[in-house]
């Protein structure tokens, strides 16, 4: 039995000396006298071959010299005596101590052997020669020392590759070809590999079948004569990295035991460790360490899925983009517990799951488009967003084996791309509207959930105290809590900390991981401070809201159920959005400031207070079209002409700062025109030539109406240029009254006529301008006939008034483009009734041309 | 109130005279695009026509515009004239004193022959 020995021809050189010593000794005892008996002398032949042989040689070298012994009274004819039975005893003790020799010889030898073997192996290993001399020196040092066969099988790719294959002999090369073609995976299906060491003692003929893939293969293996098979695991850092697989044959006859497979397996962790270091794994592994290295490089995350999901490959930057410090990390992470440390969302918003990856889809045979994935990390709170492409590595019958999943970060470009679309939709949202709070409202109602999961904006009052003017949340009973904490527990802008802070600095805040502490030392009130933790907040931002005058405001956003941290980015879209929305409420307040001043100046342009008539009634109503800014060209006045009152309303068309200097300008000059003249044709005269010699068009429509108390009669001279006629109301009827005549301010020569009628007392007569009549209602203009109606059974001039403004709010829908003014004119003096005056011809009454 | 969608202005060359047809409502809004066309038909042809027959409506921002072209042909030597549109149109022409200083006519034709009512 046993192992690393003498080659047969020297053990058979030991035999054939031992046999030959005795035969010598024996030739010597018959041709020497009888009485000379040398018969014990063969003892030396066994110890001479236990010298040069092994226990087996020495032992048929003992019973030789014994047998001789025991034959030697043939020659010596001392059979049976004393001293014959003393050399048998003495050629037998002496052959017993020669096997103990042989033996303890031979384990020296073999230990000796044994760790010159693993000396050779370490030598290999911490050399580090080329991996070809590696393999040629491993085999040369097993073989035939270990073994008849041995063999090097290494683990690629999930499947084991004969790597060397030593043999020795006459026929090394046939069993080394036969070998080499041999596929391991054979051996493996033969015997099972669990890891651990096999030990074969005797390869008999039903694992010599199951070891043979074919009658070919059986007949080659059948050839080689195997007996017994140690098949060593090899592992280095850990990993099995293939197996050493050692064989004896008849060759030598040797069977293995134990004790060698012990040894085997100390060999086998130095021939791991020699492979390791001389690269030649991943030699073996080139395309994939090539591939690695390459992946390794990559900015791009690259992933390997095996067909279980599992991954068995990530690079270094797959780790960092999934929190990991390096792959190895990554890799020993389970991958629920990957996925456990986000919440992750698709493009839709729908929370992710594992079989939306495009690996899964991959692995699973599908067509797998690239993934936009949201993932807020939950412990860092930061949100990226990633594309995940995967493409199938298939095995050779075509089916998935692998999934090589490449992550592009793109989070710089989709908050580049948010950024850009909420900042233009909140730029739409500030545009839209002049009332500063609503604007505020909703920009708030546009941050949320897409920058935080709250957002609430603040104002200083003319106090100082923040005055909350949006808070936006999803859930509106979240945003009754936050505004009646803001009512219960108001802030001032002397207060420390919080929007106050940022409105008296300007300087925008950032805290994430808000801590516990902070808000315990921010707010005392132990009811307050409940409700502040209750909101959970975990990241707040607070930015100025800054206008051309300094900071107006302050906009908080915060982080609560989202989970997520705010970033510079973050931070940078915001204060962006606080400068815009400082920008357009500086706008709204300019825009309010100058609609109360274009009030201001179209008050300018009427009378403070009508003046008292001696005689008649008079009552106004103005209003100002939708467009507040905008200044209207309506006027009215009521003037005291040498020859009685004049009552105006005119209309410049046309609205802006130019029609309210033109509608300055028409009343100022009807006013001295009138008081100069004291007559309505020669005011609207002078008017129209003032009004034509300006450079550009300036045209206007005006009725004028003189009244002219002759104590007996109050006559009216109606002029209208370019004007809707005045609606006289007399007994409850309306109708209109006066004739049409030009428009002011076009053609310098144009001439007026007035027509003249008699006011009885209750009559009135109600001067308008165009607003009126062109008003815009459901059913289109207001017109004629419904002022005329609205008139009709008016008793007073306030009634009149009050019925024009109840018809008008009746009818009007949307903002109006058109001032209106009236004017109403009640004859209220008795006087004594002049039969057949009505609607006298002007020339009757007084005619001023 | 008037949508600006509503509204439509149109220029034609028919028969060497320029026409200008608004339709919809002509009133603040609506009034310079019927001015630039105006403008744009007085340097196409001697003789502007504006068509108020698809005219709705007229405040008095279309007083304006047609004292401005009368203005505005009468300095040129050329000629303008109007073509009558329904009667809340017309009425504001009335109301306006306009019938004796405009050319109306009730096809764009009649414009051509250079027919103008006796001024007033």
């Amino acid at each position: 039995m046993s192992t690393s020995a003498p080659a047969p021809s020297s053990r058979h050189a030991a035999t054939a000396a031992g046999l030959a010593v005795v035969a010598l000794l024996c030739g010597l005892d018959i041709a020497l006298a009888d009485d000379q008996v040398i018969s014990a002398t063969p003892v030396i032949a066994p110890f001479l071959t236990a010298l040069l042989g092994r226990p087996r040689e020495t032992a048929i070298v003992a019973a030789a010299a014994l047998a001789a012994c025991v034959l030697s009274p043939i020659w010596n004819d001392n059979f049976g005596g004393v001293d014959y039975l003393v050399r048998v005893l003495v050629v037998l003790t002496g052959g017993v101590f020669a096997l103990i020799v042989a033996r303890t010889r031979e384990r020296l030898d073999l230990d000796r052997r044994r760790f010159l073997l693993l000396s050779a192996v370490a030598e290999v290993a911490d050399g580090r020669p080329a991996p070809g001399e590696t393999t040629t020196r491993l085999s040369d040092l097993l073989v035939p020392g270990l073994a008849d066969i041995a063999m090097l099988d290494v683990r690629r790719d999930e499947r084991l590759e004969r790597l060397a294959v030593a043999a020795h002999g006459p026929e090394a090369d046939r069993i080394e070809a036969g070998m080499r073609a041999r596929d391991p995976a054979a051996r493996v299906r033969a015997l099972p590999e669990q890891g651990a060491l096999q030990l074969v003692e005797r390869i008999d003929e039903e694992l010599t079948r199951a070891l043979a893939e074919d009658d070919e293969e059986l007949a080659f293996l059948r050839s080689l004569g195997l007996r017994s098979a140690i098949v060593v695991p090899l592992r280095t850092r850990g990993r099995i990295i293939g197996s050493l697989v050692l064989l004896t044959t008849h060759q030598s006859g040797r069977d293995y035991d134990a004790d060698t497979a012990e040894f085997a397996r100390v060999l086998g962790g130095r021939v791991g460790l020699a492979l390791d270091n001389a690269g030649l794994v991943s030699e073996l592994e080139s395309l994939e360490a090539q591939t690695t290295a390459a992946l390794g490089n990559l900015a791009e995350a690259v992933t390997v899925q095996s067909r279980d999901g599992g991954l068995i490959y990530a690079n270094d930057a797959a780790a960092r983009a999934l929190g990991f410090a390096d792959a190895d990390e990554l890799l020993s992470t389970p991958p629920q517990d990957i996925v456990d440390a986000y919440e992750s969302f698709l493009s839709d918003g729908r929370p992710l799951t594992l079989t939306d990856l495009p690996g899964r889809k991959v692995l699973a045979g599908e067509e797998a488009e690239p993934t936009l994935v949201r993932a807020i990390h939950r412990a860092t709170g930061e949100e990226r967003w990633r594309v995940v492409k995967a493409t199938p590595v298939l095995d050779h019958e075509g089916r998935p084996r692998l999934a090589v999943n490449v992550i592009e970060d793109v989070t710089e470009v989709k908050r580049a791309e948010h950024a850009q679309r909420f900042l233009a939709e909140a730029g739409a949202v500030l545009a839209s509207s002049l009332d500063p709070d609503e604007t505020l409202a909703r920009v708030a109602e546009l941050a949320v959930p897409r920058l935080a999961d709250w957002c609430a904006v603040a104002l200083p009052d003319e106090r100082g105290w923040l005055r909350q003017v949006a808070v936006a949340h999803p859930d509106p009973d979240r945003v009754r809590m936050a505004r009646e904490y803001q009512e219960r527990w108001p802030s001032h802008v002397t207060d420390e900390g919080g929007a106050a802070q940022v409105l008296r600095d300007g300087q925008s805040q950032l805290i994430n991981d808000i801590p516990d502490e902070l808000l315990a030392a921010t707010v005392t009130e132990p009811e307050r401070l409940a409700l502040l933790r209750e909101l959970g907040m975990r990241a707040v931002m607070i930015v100025p809201m800054v206008a051309s005058g300094g900071v107006i405001g302050a906009m908080t956003f915060v982080s609560a159920e989202s989970r997520r941290t705010f970033t510079p980015a973050d931070l940078e879209l915001a204060e962006d959005l606080g400068r815009r929305a400082g920008t357009a409420i500086e706008t709204a307040r300019l825009y309010t400031e100058r609609s109360h001043i274009a009030r201001t100046l179209q008050v300018g342009l009427l009378p403070d207070a009508l003046p008292d008539v001696p005689g008649v009634r008079l009552a106004s109503l103005y209003r100002p079209a939708g467009d507040e800014v905008l200044v209207g060209g309506d006027f009215y006045d009521a003037i005291e002409t040498p020859s009685g009152w004049m009552i105006v309303v005119g209309d410049v068309t046309g609205r802006g700062t130019e029609a309210a200097a033109l509608t300055g300008q028409a009343r100022h000059t009807l006013r001295t025109a009138a008081t100069l003249l004291g007559d309505p044709a020669a005011a609207i005269e002078q008017l129209n030539r003032a009004l034509s010699q300006r450079g550009e068009l300036a045209i206007c429509t005006v009725a004028v109406v003189l009244l002219r108390d002759s104590g007996a009669t109050t006559t009216a001279q109606i002029v209208c240029a370019g004007h809707p006629p005045p609606v006289l109301v007399r007994g409850g009827g309306a109708r209109q009254v006066g004739d049409s005549g030009l428009v002011v301010g076009a053609w310098p020569d144009a001439v007026w006529h007035p027509r003249t009628l008699v006011l009885e007392p209750g009559d009135l007569l109600v001067l308008h301008t165009d607003g009126v009549i062109d008003s815009v209602g459901a059913d289109g203009r207001f017109g004629e006939e419904r002022l005329l109606q609205a008139l009709s059974g008016a008793t007073s001039a306030e009634e009149a008034v009050a019925r024009i403004r109840a018809a008008l709010d009746a009818f009007e829908v949307g903002e109006q483009a058109d001032d209106t003014a009236v004017l109403a004119v009640e004859r209220v003096q008795a006087a004594r009734r002049v039969p057949g005056t009505e609607d006298a011809p002007s020339g009757r009454t007084s005619p001023v041309k | 109130m008037d949508d600006d969608e509503d509204f439509r202005v149109g220029r034609r060359l028919e028969d060497g005279v320029a026409v200008v047809a608004p339709e919809g409502d002509i009133d603040l809004r609506t009034a310079p695009a019927v001015r630039s066309e105006l403008e744009a038909a007085r340097g196409e042809a001697a003789c502007v026509v504006l068509d108020l027959r698809l005219v709705e409506f007229m405040d008095s921002s279309g007083i304006r515009l047609l004292v401005e072209a009368q203005l505005a042909a009468d300095r040129d030597g050329a000629s303008f004239a109007v073509v009558r549109g329904p009667a809340p149109v017309q009425r504001l022409f009335e109301l306006a004193g306009l019938d004796g200083r405009l050319t109306l006519v009730d096809e764009p034709a009649q414009a051509a022959s250079g027919e103008r009512p006796d001024e007033h």
